[in-house]
């Protein structure tokens, strides 16, 4: 009610209304929308900082490449993650697909299938789990966190039962270049893989129907599906692409450790959140972006490699992340009751 | 009569941007209804939450029988008497009655455990006391809105409140209902409680009120006796100027049946429902809350599919199981609730105002921003929403305007057909008058509407026809002409044609 009582924009000038257009910032708004909730923006630019005074090989190119190559594979199942936060859902079957899809890609070259067949596999057997996801949670209703995180077991059990619980090998050489091939000698693949699919899936949240769709299903469902846009088929998109992009992550990685067993997603769940959030997507569905979760994820990998850099031990590593999460977390929700 | 209780001197009160009030006077004796009237953003609410402790004035004094006070919270203001009955209802659905008319104070036992008979007994009093027969055990989230404002009256009756604030307590009720509440609260001020009262509605402040007390732009305008002032003095006392008295009807002249309906029914919900709406024509439906009006609203517009029945439009047969294919087959709705189900809050006047039919202005389903944006500032400059910029979000837009952008975005989609279900509850005086204008313009234009509302001095005024509902029936069809305020409800009451 306040809002209406202090509304500037009515003002009392009898019958009329032509209210000059404000110079605010609305009209700008599209590119500056990354930048707007400047927290973990700021965090990383401190972080980098403290870094260039606390140690001499961190502000090194070859060091911060390395951040990037290290959170890339994290970085692309985020991005999944963060496309279904905006509607308001989880995934939490993302680690289980990581191991997965490794898995059956390396079984199906284990079998005689070739380079692109083998991969092929390993996505569709990301995306099944993802359809299976989407249809569970949108024809039930049930709460997305708990069916995927119950989809997670099972996907997880099926890929032990797979490998009988032990490291399988590919045998195909060339696999090999997705995971460890560079461009020009020194830009990972996996590296350019995130940043262009965070800067396609940004355009398409931003300036596709589907896109905007995603947004409203976060947003108000209601009024959405009473202006006839297809909240169910997008919904399942923004499933099956999570899904998708978390096999992509464990072929990725499987190619490049040449190995896989089946928890290697493991963590990846949680992960993924805390980057997406960490960036400024919110937990609430309807805010934040792809792009975001970029800055996300490097917060998280310049932590991770601050505290190697400076021999700190693992559990303190683990600390640290745990109280970053929480402060974001806090600080998302303050931000909504605002 | 008595002198004062409570008296609000010289109250101002500043946000970033605007001056929500400014030296406003108010008092309120015991044993009074006494009404707040102004247009959205007049600065009633702004009162209201510095009388409640919700927020502090920058200056000015509160007495309570003569005596300074502060009201720093709405903990004080509870301990002063002061009781607001809200308008957005701030009950625990999952609770009961009894529970949430006590809650926070509810009677223990010697163990200190709540003493759940007890409570019940007390709830089933106080509900006495005001008159109505509700079982305190009920869970309140299964009650109707109008039986979950008198748990609201409950509670503030039990705290012993002295002066009890009821803000728009009757703009979801029913007619009856309506009335019920308001001899409730006849009730309330013959037991000695003061009572401020906001209402846009003018007829219950005549009905209601002892004295009246008008505001405008943050400013205090005039308190009077109602019984020495008409309507005309008290409208353009709220407005600054006077309204021109509602346009006389055009002439109906209304064109060719668009919309055929024929023997529409869902089980529970709509019995037979058989109707013609004409091009140019304004199809007014009134009914009690529950004779599926808002039901049959969904099932034109592909929501709810019903079991049996047809619906031509133009004459063709049409089959619509979706709100997509409502759209496309020509059908607009302006939903109930335009905040949970018309809008959009958080986003941009831009993109609510696109959202119906971003297909029209994209290419493989990229969205020209171009062509959205020329499309939201056409409409916005057509019909007059004032809005700093396209860009916007809704939320921050008043209730009447943001009315406009539900209108606009349907408007866009150029429908032959637009169906509005409540559209000016709770928005104020000037910009219903405004909203009603905005329809009969469309009509005029040749669009076919069918407009429900609950308020019937607004069927009655811009409707070409009226359709009245009763029990999932189509209970009666009036004519402009012959369309009185008794004949409609002797419909929607079920009792026929009797007067």
């Amino acid at each position: 009610m306040n809002s209406q009582e202090v509304d500037p924009s009515r003002r009392p000038e009898g019958p009329s209304n032509k209210v000059p257009p404000a110079k605010s910032g609305g009209r700008r708004r599209h590119w500056s929308e990354p930048l707007r909730n400047h927290t973990a923006l700021v965090l990383l630019i401190v972080l980098v900082i403290a870094g260039g005074m606390l140690s001499d090989v961190f502000l090194t190119p070859r060091n911060l490449l390395n951040i990037l190559w290290a959170v890339s594979l994290l970085g692309i199942v985020s991005l999944g993650q963060t496309v279904l936060l905006l509607t308001a859902r989880f995934d939490m079957s993302v680690a289980g697909v990581v191991g997965l899809a490794g898995i059956v890609t390396v079984l199906a070259q284990i079998n005689g299938f070739g380079l692109f067949a083998s991969i092929g596999f390993g996505l569709g057997s990301g995306l099944l789990v993802g359809l299976c996801n989407g249809v569970l949670v949108l024809a039930t209703g049930a709460n997305p966190f708990l069916v995927t995180l119950a989809v997670n077991l099972l996907v997880y059990s099926l890929a032990l039962s797979l490998t009988q619980s032990k490291t399988l090998y590919a045998t195909i050489p060339e696999f090999n270049l997705l995971g460890r091939g560079q461009l020009f000698g020194f830009l990972h693949y996996s590296v350019i893989v995130f940043l262009a699919l965070a800067a396609g899936l940004q355009f398409v949240l931003r300036r596709t129907i589907p896109g905007r769709t995603i947004y409203v299903a976060g947003l108000n469902e209601v009024a959405g599906r009473l202006s006839g846009l297809r909240l169910q088929i997008t919904k399942l998109s923004a499933f099956v692409l999570c899904s998708g992009l978390a096999a992509l992550t464990g072929i990725i990685m499987t190619s490049r450790l040449n190995s896989t067993v089946a928890s290697s997603g493991f963590g990846m769940e949680f992960d993924s959140i805390i980057a997406a959030v960490l960036g400024g997507t919110s937990l609430f569905g309807g805010r934040g972006g792809t792009l975001r979760t970029i800055v996300g994820v490097v917060v998280l990998g310049v932590i991770n490699n601050l505290l190697v850099l400076l021999n700190v031990p693992s559990e303190a590593q683990q600390i640290a992340k745990g109280l970053v999460f929480l402060a974001v977390v806090l600080a998302d929700s303050a931000l909504r009751r605002s | 009569m008595t002198a004062p209780q409570l008296q609000l001197i010289g109250i101002s009160k500043g946000f970033p941007g605007v001056q929500a009030l400014s030296d406003v006077q108010f008092d309120l004796k015991a044993g009074e209804i006494h009404a707040l009237m102004g247009e959205n953003g007049a600065g009633k609410s702004t009162l209201i939450k510095i009388l409640c402790g919700a927020q502090p004035p920058d200056s000015g004094q509160i007495l309570i029988d003569g005596a300074a006070v502060s009201i720093g919270s709405p903990v004080v203001a509870g301990e002063l008497g002061i009781s607001p009955v809200h308008q957005e209802l701030s009950l625990e659905p999952y609770l009961s009655i009894a529970e949430n008319i006590f809650l926070g104070r509810q009677p223990v036992n010697r163990l200190g455990f709540i003493d759940r008979r007890q409570m019940l007994t007390a709830a089933r009093e106080v509900l006495g006391e005001l008159g109505v027969d509700l079982d305190p055990s009920a869970i309140v989230g299964r009650l109707s809105i109008a039986e979950r404002q008198v748990v609201a009256i409950a509670r503030a009756v039990s705290t012993c409140a002295r002066f009890m604030i009821f803000d728009e307590p009757t703009s979801s009720l029913t007619r009856r209902e309506s009335d019920l509440l308001l001899q409730m609260i006849r009730r309330l001020r013959d037991q000695g409680v003061g009572i401020i009262y906001i209402s846009h509605r003018m007829e219950e402040i005549f009905e209601l009120c002892d004295r009246v007390t008008v505001l405008r732009d943050g400013k205090f305008v005039a308190t009077r006796d109602v019984a020495s002032i008409t309507l005309d003095d008290l409208v353009r006392m709220i407005v600054g100027r006077s309204i021109a008295a509602a346009a006389p009807r055009r002439q109906t002249k209304t064109g060719d049946v668009v919309l055929e309906v024929r023997g529409l029914s869902k089980r529970g919900l709509l019995k037979d429902i058989s109707f013609d709406l004409h091009r140019g024509e304004i199809l007014g439906l009134s009914g009690l809350v529950g004779a599926g009006r808002t039901e049959l609203a969904r099932a034109l517009f592909g929501d709810l599919v019903p079991e049996r029945g047809e619906i031509r439009i133009n004459g063709e047969r049409v089959d619509i199981r979706t709100p997509r294919q409502a759209i496309a087959a020509g059908i607009g709705l302006v939903p109930e609730d335009r905040k949970e189900e018309g809008l959009v809050l958080a986003q941009s006047v831009m993109a609510n105002i696109g959202m119906p039919q971003l297909n029209l202005f994209s290419r493989l389903g990229v969205i020209s921003a171009r062509r959205e944006r020329d499309l939201a500032e056409r409409y916005v400059q057509d019909l007059a929403i004032r809005t700093p910029s396209v860009d916007q979000n809704a939320m921050y837009l008043s209730g009447g305007n943001q009315q406009r952008v539900v209108i606009a975005k349907w408007l866009a989609t150029k429908p032959k057909i637009l169906i509005v279900d409540e559209p000016t509850r709770g928005v104020d005086i000037g910009a219903k008058a405004e909203l009603h204008a905005l329809l009969r313009d469309l009509a005029a234009d040749g669009m076919a509407i069918l407009m429900i509302s609950s308020d019937m001095p607004e069927v009655l005024a811009v409707s070409d026809r009226i359709l009245v509902m009763h029990q999932g029936r189509l209970a009666g069809e009036l004519s402009a002409e012959n369309a009185t305020q008794e004949a409609v409800m002797s419909f929607a009451m079920g009792l026929g044609a009797r007067i």
